[in-house]
């Protein structure tokens, strides 16, 4: 064999702990739905399908821009992503006491959630894009607007 | 100078107004109770928290109300009935011994933040008028000590001290904060009587017992740093300025398609050799001279030519062809540039947005870890990111359902991790707009060379094409316009070297005066006035001990205030080493003492106000006490000493009652200091 003296010792591989984006640390996307709840939804409530919409809505300027223009009734329907981290960050927050289900299916924040987003407003410098976004589209994304939507996939993509 | 004119608490429950309203005077003032446990502590602590120094009781996380006791946040006894705590505050009368302000701050309000402080432009009884002016400060947050509305900033100016900026160990510069000089004088019960100034918040700065000292003192040793700076700012100007005047020439000696070589790039002292080898040398590699010398052999040349174009036909034709190739590389040269200009622009763009990414990334990540802390106040604690709500097992804070092999960041690493990515983009991201610009120079001196050699072809061309014999040659006209030219601007070149030379030389010249002037600060020595202010502390601190009774050592020789930390040694030796318990507190006594006497001897920086919590401490002798007592009532009415005193023995009562009813003020408190101000009706 040739003599290769860059071989002889052992190579260790040392594996590095994984850097997470901060739209999967729990912190995050539970005070996310949380603000969601408290600014986008008619009594504090939304259903599972505006959760997403407006989730992934928050993921970038211009999914956010669609969305408002489909709010506002002057865009045609916006894509939605459906992340599981979503339902999973739902699980948590009703584990924290942050959320309830409502009979219909639909989630409630509770008092402790209520206080929880009040507080992160306050703060001032906490979450200030989101707060903005959230605060243009306000609640003008109505449950009858999301139904109407969920109704177009049906129609238009059913064979897909 | 600072003076405490009144206190008012003011408590409010359901049964009517609980506090207290005490004021105080010039010299000794007593707050007194016969028994312990009656809220004297918390009368001192009010004054530390109206002033924002409420760290000296409870350490740098101990902001706002935390420190304070929970008959001003919770609940109020009064006479085995207790009533709960609505909304409570203080006010505090403070004087700089020529204007009066009134300071205002909430305990506990339903609406209003307690870092928020009220300022009132005068005593508390004109409050009421609405012609009082008042202002909203805030205390205790970033900001606060040097911010137009930082409160401490303006508690430095109403109370003329010019606070000095000192050094943290992080190699920052930060002022010396008010809460750091008061923790020398505001002695505190629970930490205050363990060591000298033990009670000293600790704010990351270096040496910082020894700064309040120096400040206190008004020694020469702060001057000496406050010089420093200036050198150092006098400095950072000369690099500049040396970087500026480099950079410009090289952008004159750049845009006449020449190199300068030999350039000092940093500010260093320069000889004759070094201005006479800085030299401008052309494309060729030949020097500004040697290229107009060389320049007016081809002008006279031209000159010697007919201008006719029949007779250098030939020649004409030749220089032609010569041109078009020349033109052809200098294209393929341009069009190269443009290439990489091309990709360059797009890789900027690209790692801007990688940028500007990781900024939302970073800025996310930070509300992430700050929302945590958040969520775990809004759920009673219960809320913590590594512990599952349900089960109670340990968990990552993630909601990706893959498992890492080594687990993932916690939220701070990730933190850090974004940031080094930051700093590798923003590098990366540097170097190439230094790319772009270079390249853009590059394809400008290529255009211009292109434009003059078309131009030429072109008149070469005409002049070929020519019918009449008569024309002069244009190509040659042509020529020796571009050539004068040249020269002309060769010969500017020459002179712009001349005077940056100049310019040079005195920066250079500057730059020396700063290394002598940096050279004569005294390193660590220390001037004759101050020598002279630390010895009076030791002859003062001395004699306090031996009027307290200080007992460990047998004699008082091996007592030095060493230079090094500026506070008291026995044989190089801390004090506290070799003290008994009570000595330490006599040592504390006779150090704080001695700070104020020398300050009011020497006119140093002390505001003339000292708080005793319970001086009394670890079985003091009464005898000892009073010789204590009779030293603070000597300062008279040059200060203010304020002492919580617990009045249970005859012998204190007959200390307190021996004075001169002249030279003190006491407060006496019965049975709780709170006491109801009126009835609800």
């Amino acid at each position: 064999m040739e003599d290769n003296t860059l071989l002889y010792g052992d190579i260790v591989f040392d594996a590095k702990p994984d850097a997470v984006p901060y739209n999967y640390r729990i912190s995050y996307k539970v005070s996310q739905l949380c603000l969601i709840m408290r600014l986008c939804g008619w009594g504090d409530t939304c259903s599972l399908i505006k959760l997403h919409m407006i989730s992934f809505a928050l993921f970038s300027r211009s999914n956010m821009n669609n969305l408002i223009q489909f709010a506002d009734g002057t865009g045609s329907a916006p894509i939605v992503r459906f992340d599981p981290v979503v339902n999973r960050a739902l699980s948590y927050a009703i584990a924290y006491g942050f959320v309830g289900q409502q009979p219909n299916g639909s989630y409630k924040l509770t008092e402790q959630g209520q206080r929880f987003a009040d507080q992160i407003k306050l703060v001032k410098d906490l979450m200030t894009t989101e707060i903005s976004d959230l605060n243009t589209l306000a609640k003008k994304l109505t449950e009858t607007k999301v139904k109407e939507l969920v109704e177009m996939w049906r129609t238009n993509h059913a064979k897909d | 100078m600072l003076r405490i004119n009144r206190l008012r608490v003011e408590i409010n429950t359901a049964n009517g107004m609980y506090g207290i309203d005490e004021t105080f005077k010039n010299g000794l003032n007593f707050v007194a109770s016969i028994e312990n446990t009656c809220g004297k502590s918390s009368i001192l602590a009010a004054i530390y928290y109206c002033l924002g120094f409420e760290q000296i009781l409870g350490g740098v996380a101990g902001i706002g109300s935390k420190v304070l006791t929970s008959a001003f946040k919770n609940v109020i006894d009064d006479g085995g009935k207790s009533w709960n705590v609505t909304e409570s505050g203080a006010y505090l009368e403070i004087s700089n011994g020529i204007e009066i302000v009134t300071v205002y701050r909430n305990i506990k309000a339903e609406n209003k933040d307690n870092r928020l402080v009220t300022v009132y432009y005068n005593s508390f009884d004109a409050i009421g008028d609405p012609k009082t002016l008042a202002d909203d400060f805030y205390v205790n947050i970033q900001h606060a000590a040097t911010g137009e509305k930082g409160f401490h900033a303006f508690l430095e100016e109403f109370l003329h001290l010019e606070l000095p900026l000192v050094r943290t160990s992080d190699g920052n510069e930060r002022k010396l904060y008010l809460q750091v000089i008061f923790s020398s004088m505001f002695i505190e019960q629970k930490h205050g009587w363990s060591d000298i100034l033990s009670g000293m918040p600790v704010f990351g700065i270096r040496e910082s017992k020894k700064r309040v000292v120096e400040y206190i003192l008004g020694l020469d040793t702060l001057k000496n740093e406050k010089e420093r700076d200036l050198l150092n700012a006098v400095k950072a100007q000369l690099e500049r300025e040396w970087e500026k005047l480099i950079s410009e020439i090289q952008r004159i000696v750049f845009s006449e398609s020449c190199t300068i070589i030999n350039l000092p790039p940093r500010p260093r002292i320069l000889v004759d050799t070094d201005y006479s080898r800085i030299a401008i040398t052309t494309h060729r590699g030949i020097t500004i001279n040697e290229e107009i010398g060389s320049l007016q052999t081809e002008y006279s040349s031209l000159r010697q030519l007919k201008p006719r174009v029949l007779d250098n036909f030939n020649a004409l034709n030749e220089e032609l062809s010569e041109t078009e190739t020349a033109i052809l590389e200098l294209e393929a040269d341009l069009g190269n540039i443009l290439k990489r200009l091309a990709y360059t622009s797009e890789t900027i763009s690209r790692l801007s947005s990688d940028l500007e990414i990781v900024n939302s990334d970073i800025r996310n990540n930070e509300d992430a870890a700050r929302l945590q802390k958040f969520g775990s106040e809004a759920a009673n604690d219960e809320l913590s990111v590594n512990v599952c709500p349900t089960c109670k097992q340990h968990i990552q804070d993630n909601l990706l359902s893959s498992v890492a092999v080594s687990g993932f960041m916690n939220i701070e690493e990730n933190i850090r991790h974004l940031k080094e990515q930051k700093k590798m983009l923003e590098f990366s991201l540097n170097s190439r707009k230094n790319t772009y610009e270079e390249l853009q120079r590059e394809k400008q001196q290529l255009e211009a060379k292109l434009l003059t050699l078309r131009r030429l072809a072109q008149t070469l061309r005409s002049d070929l094409y020519t019918t009449t014999d008569t024309e002069a040659s244009e190509a040659i006209i042509l020529k020796k316009i571009e050539i004068s030219s040249r020269i002309e601007r060769l010969s500017k070149l020459q002179d712009a070297l001349t005077s940056f030379i100049d310019q040079l030389k005195n920066l250079s010249d500057q730059w020396n005066t700063y290394l002598d002037k940096k050279k004569k600060l005294p390193n660590r020595n220390i001037s004759e006035s101050d020598n002279e202010k630390i010895k009076l502390l030791k002859s003062r601190f001395i004699s306090n001990l031996r009027r307290y009774n200080y007992s460990s050592l047998s004699s008082f020789d091996g007592i030095e205030i060493s230079e090094e930390s500026l506070l008291p040694t026995i044989d190089g030796f801390d004090m506290k080493f070799d003290s008994s318990a009570s000595d330490g507190i006599r040592v504390i006594w006779a150090f704080t003492m001695a700070l104020l006497q020398v300050s009011i001897e020497k006119h140093g920086n002390h505001p003339g106000v000292i708080i005793f919590d319970e001086p009394a401490q670890q079985s003091i002798v009464p005898a000892d006490m009073s010789s204590f007592i009779n030293s603070a009532a000597e300062l008279g009415e040059m200060c203010q000493i304020i002492t919580a005193i617990t009045l249970n023995s005859q012998e204190l009562i007959g200390i307190v009652d021996g004075l001169d009813i002249k030279t003190y003020h006491r407060i006496t408190i019965m049975d709780k200091a709170f006491k109801l101000f009126e009835i609800k009706s």
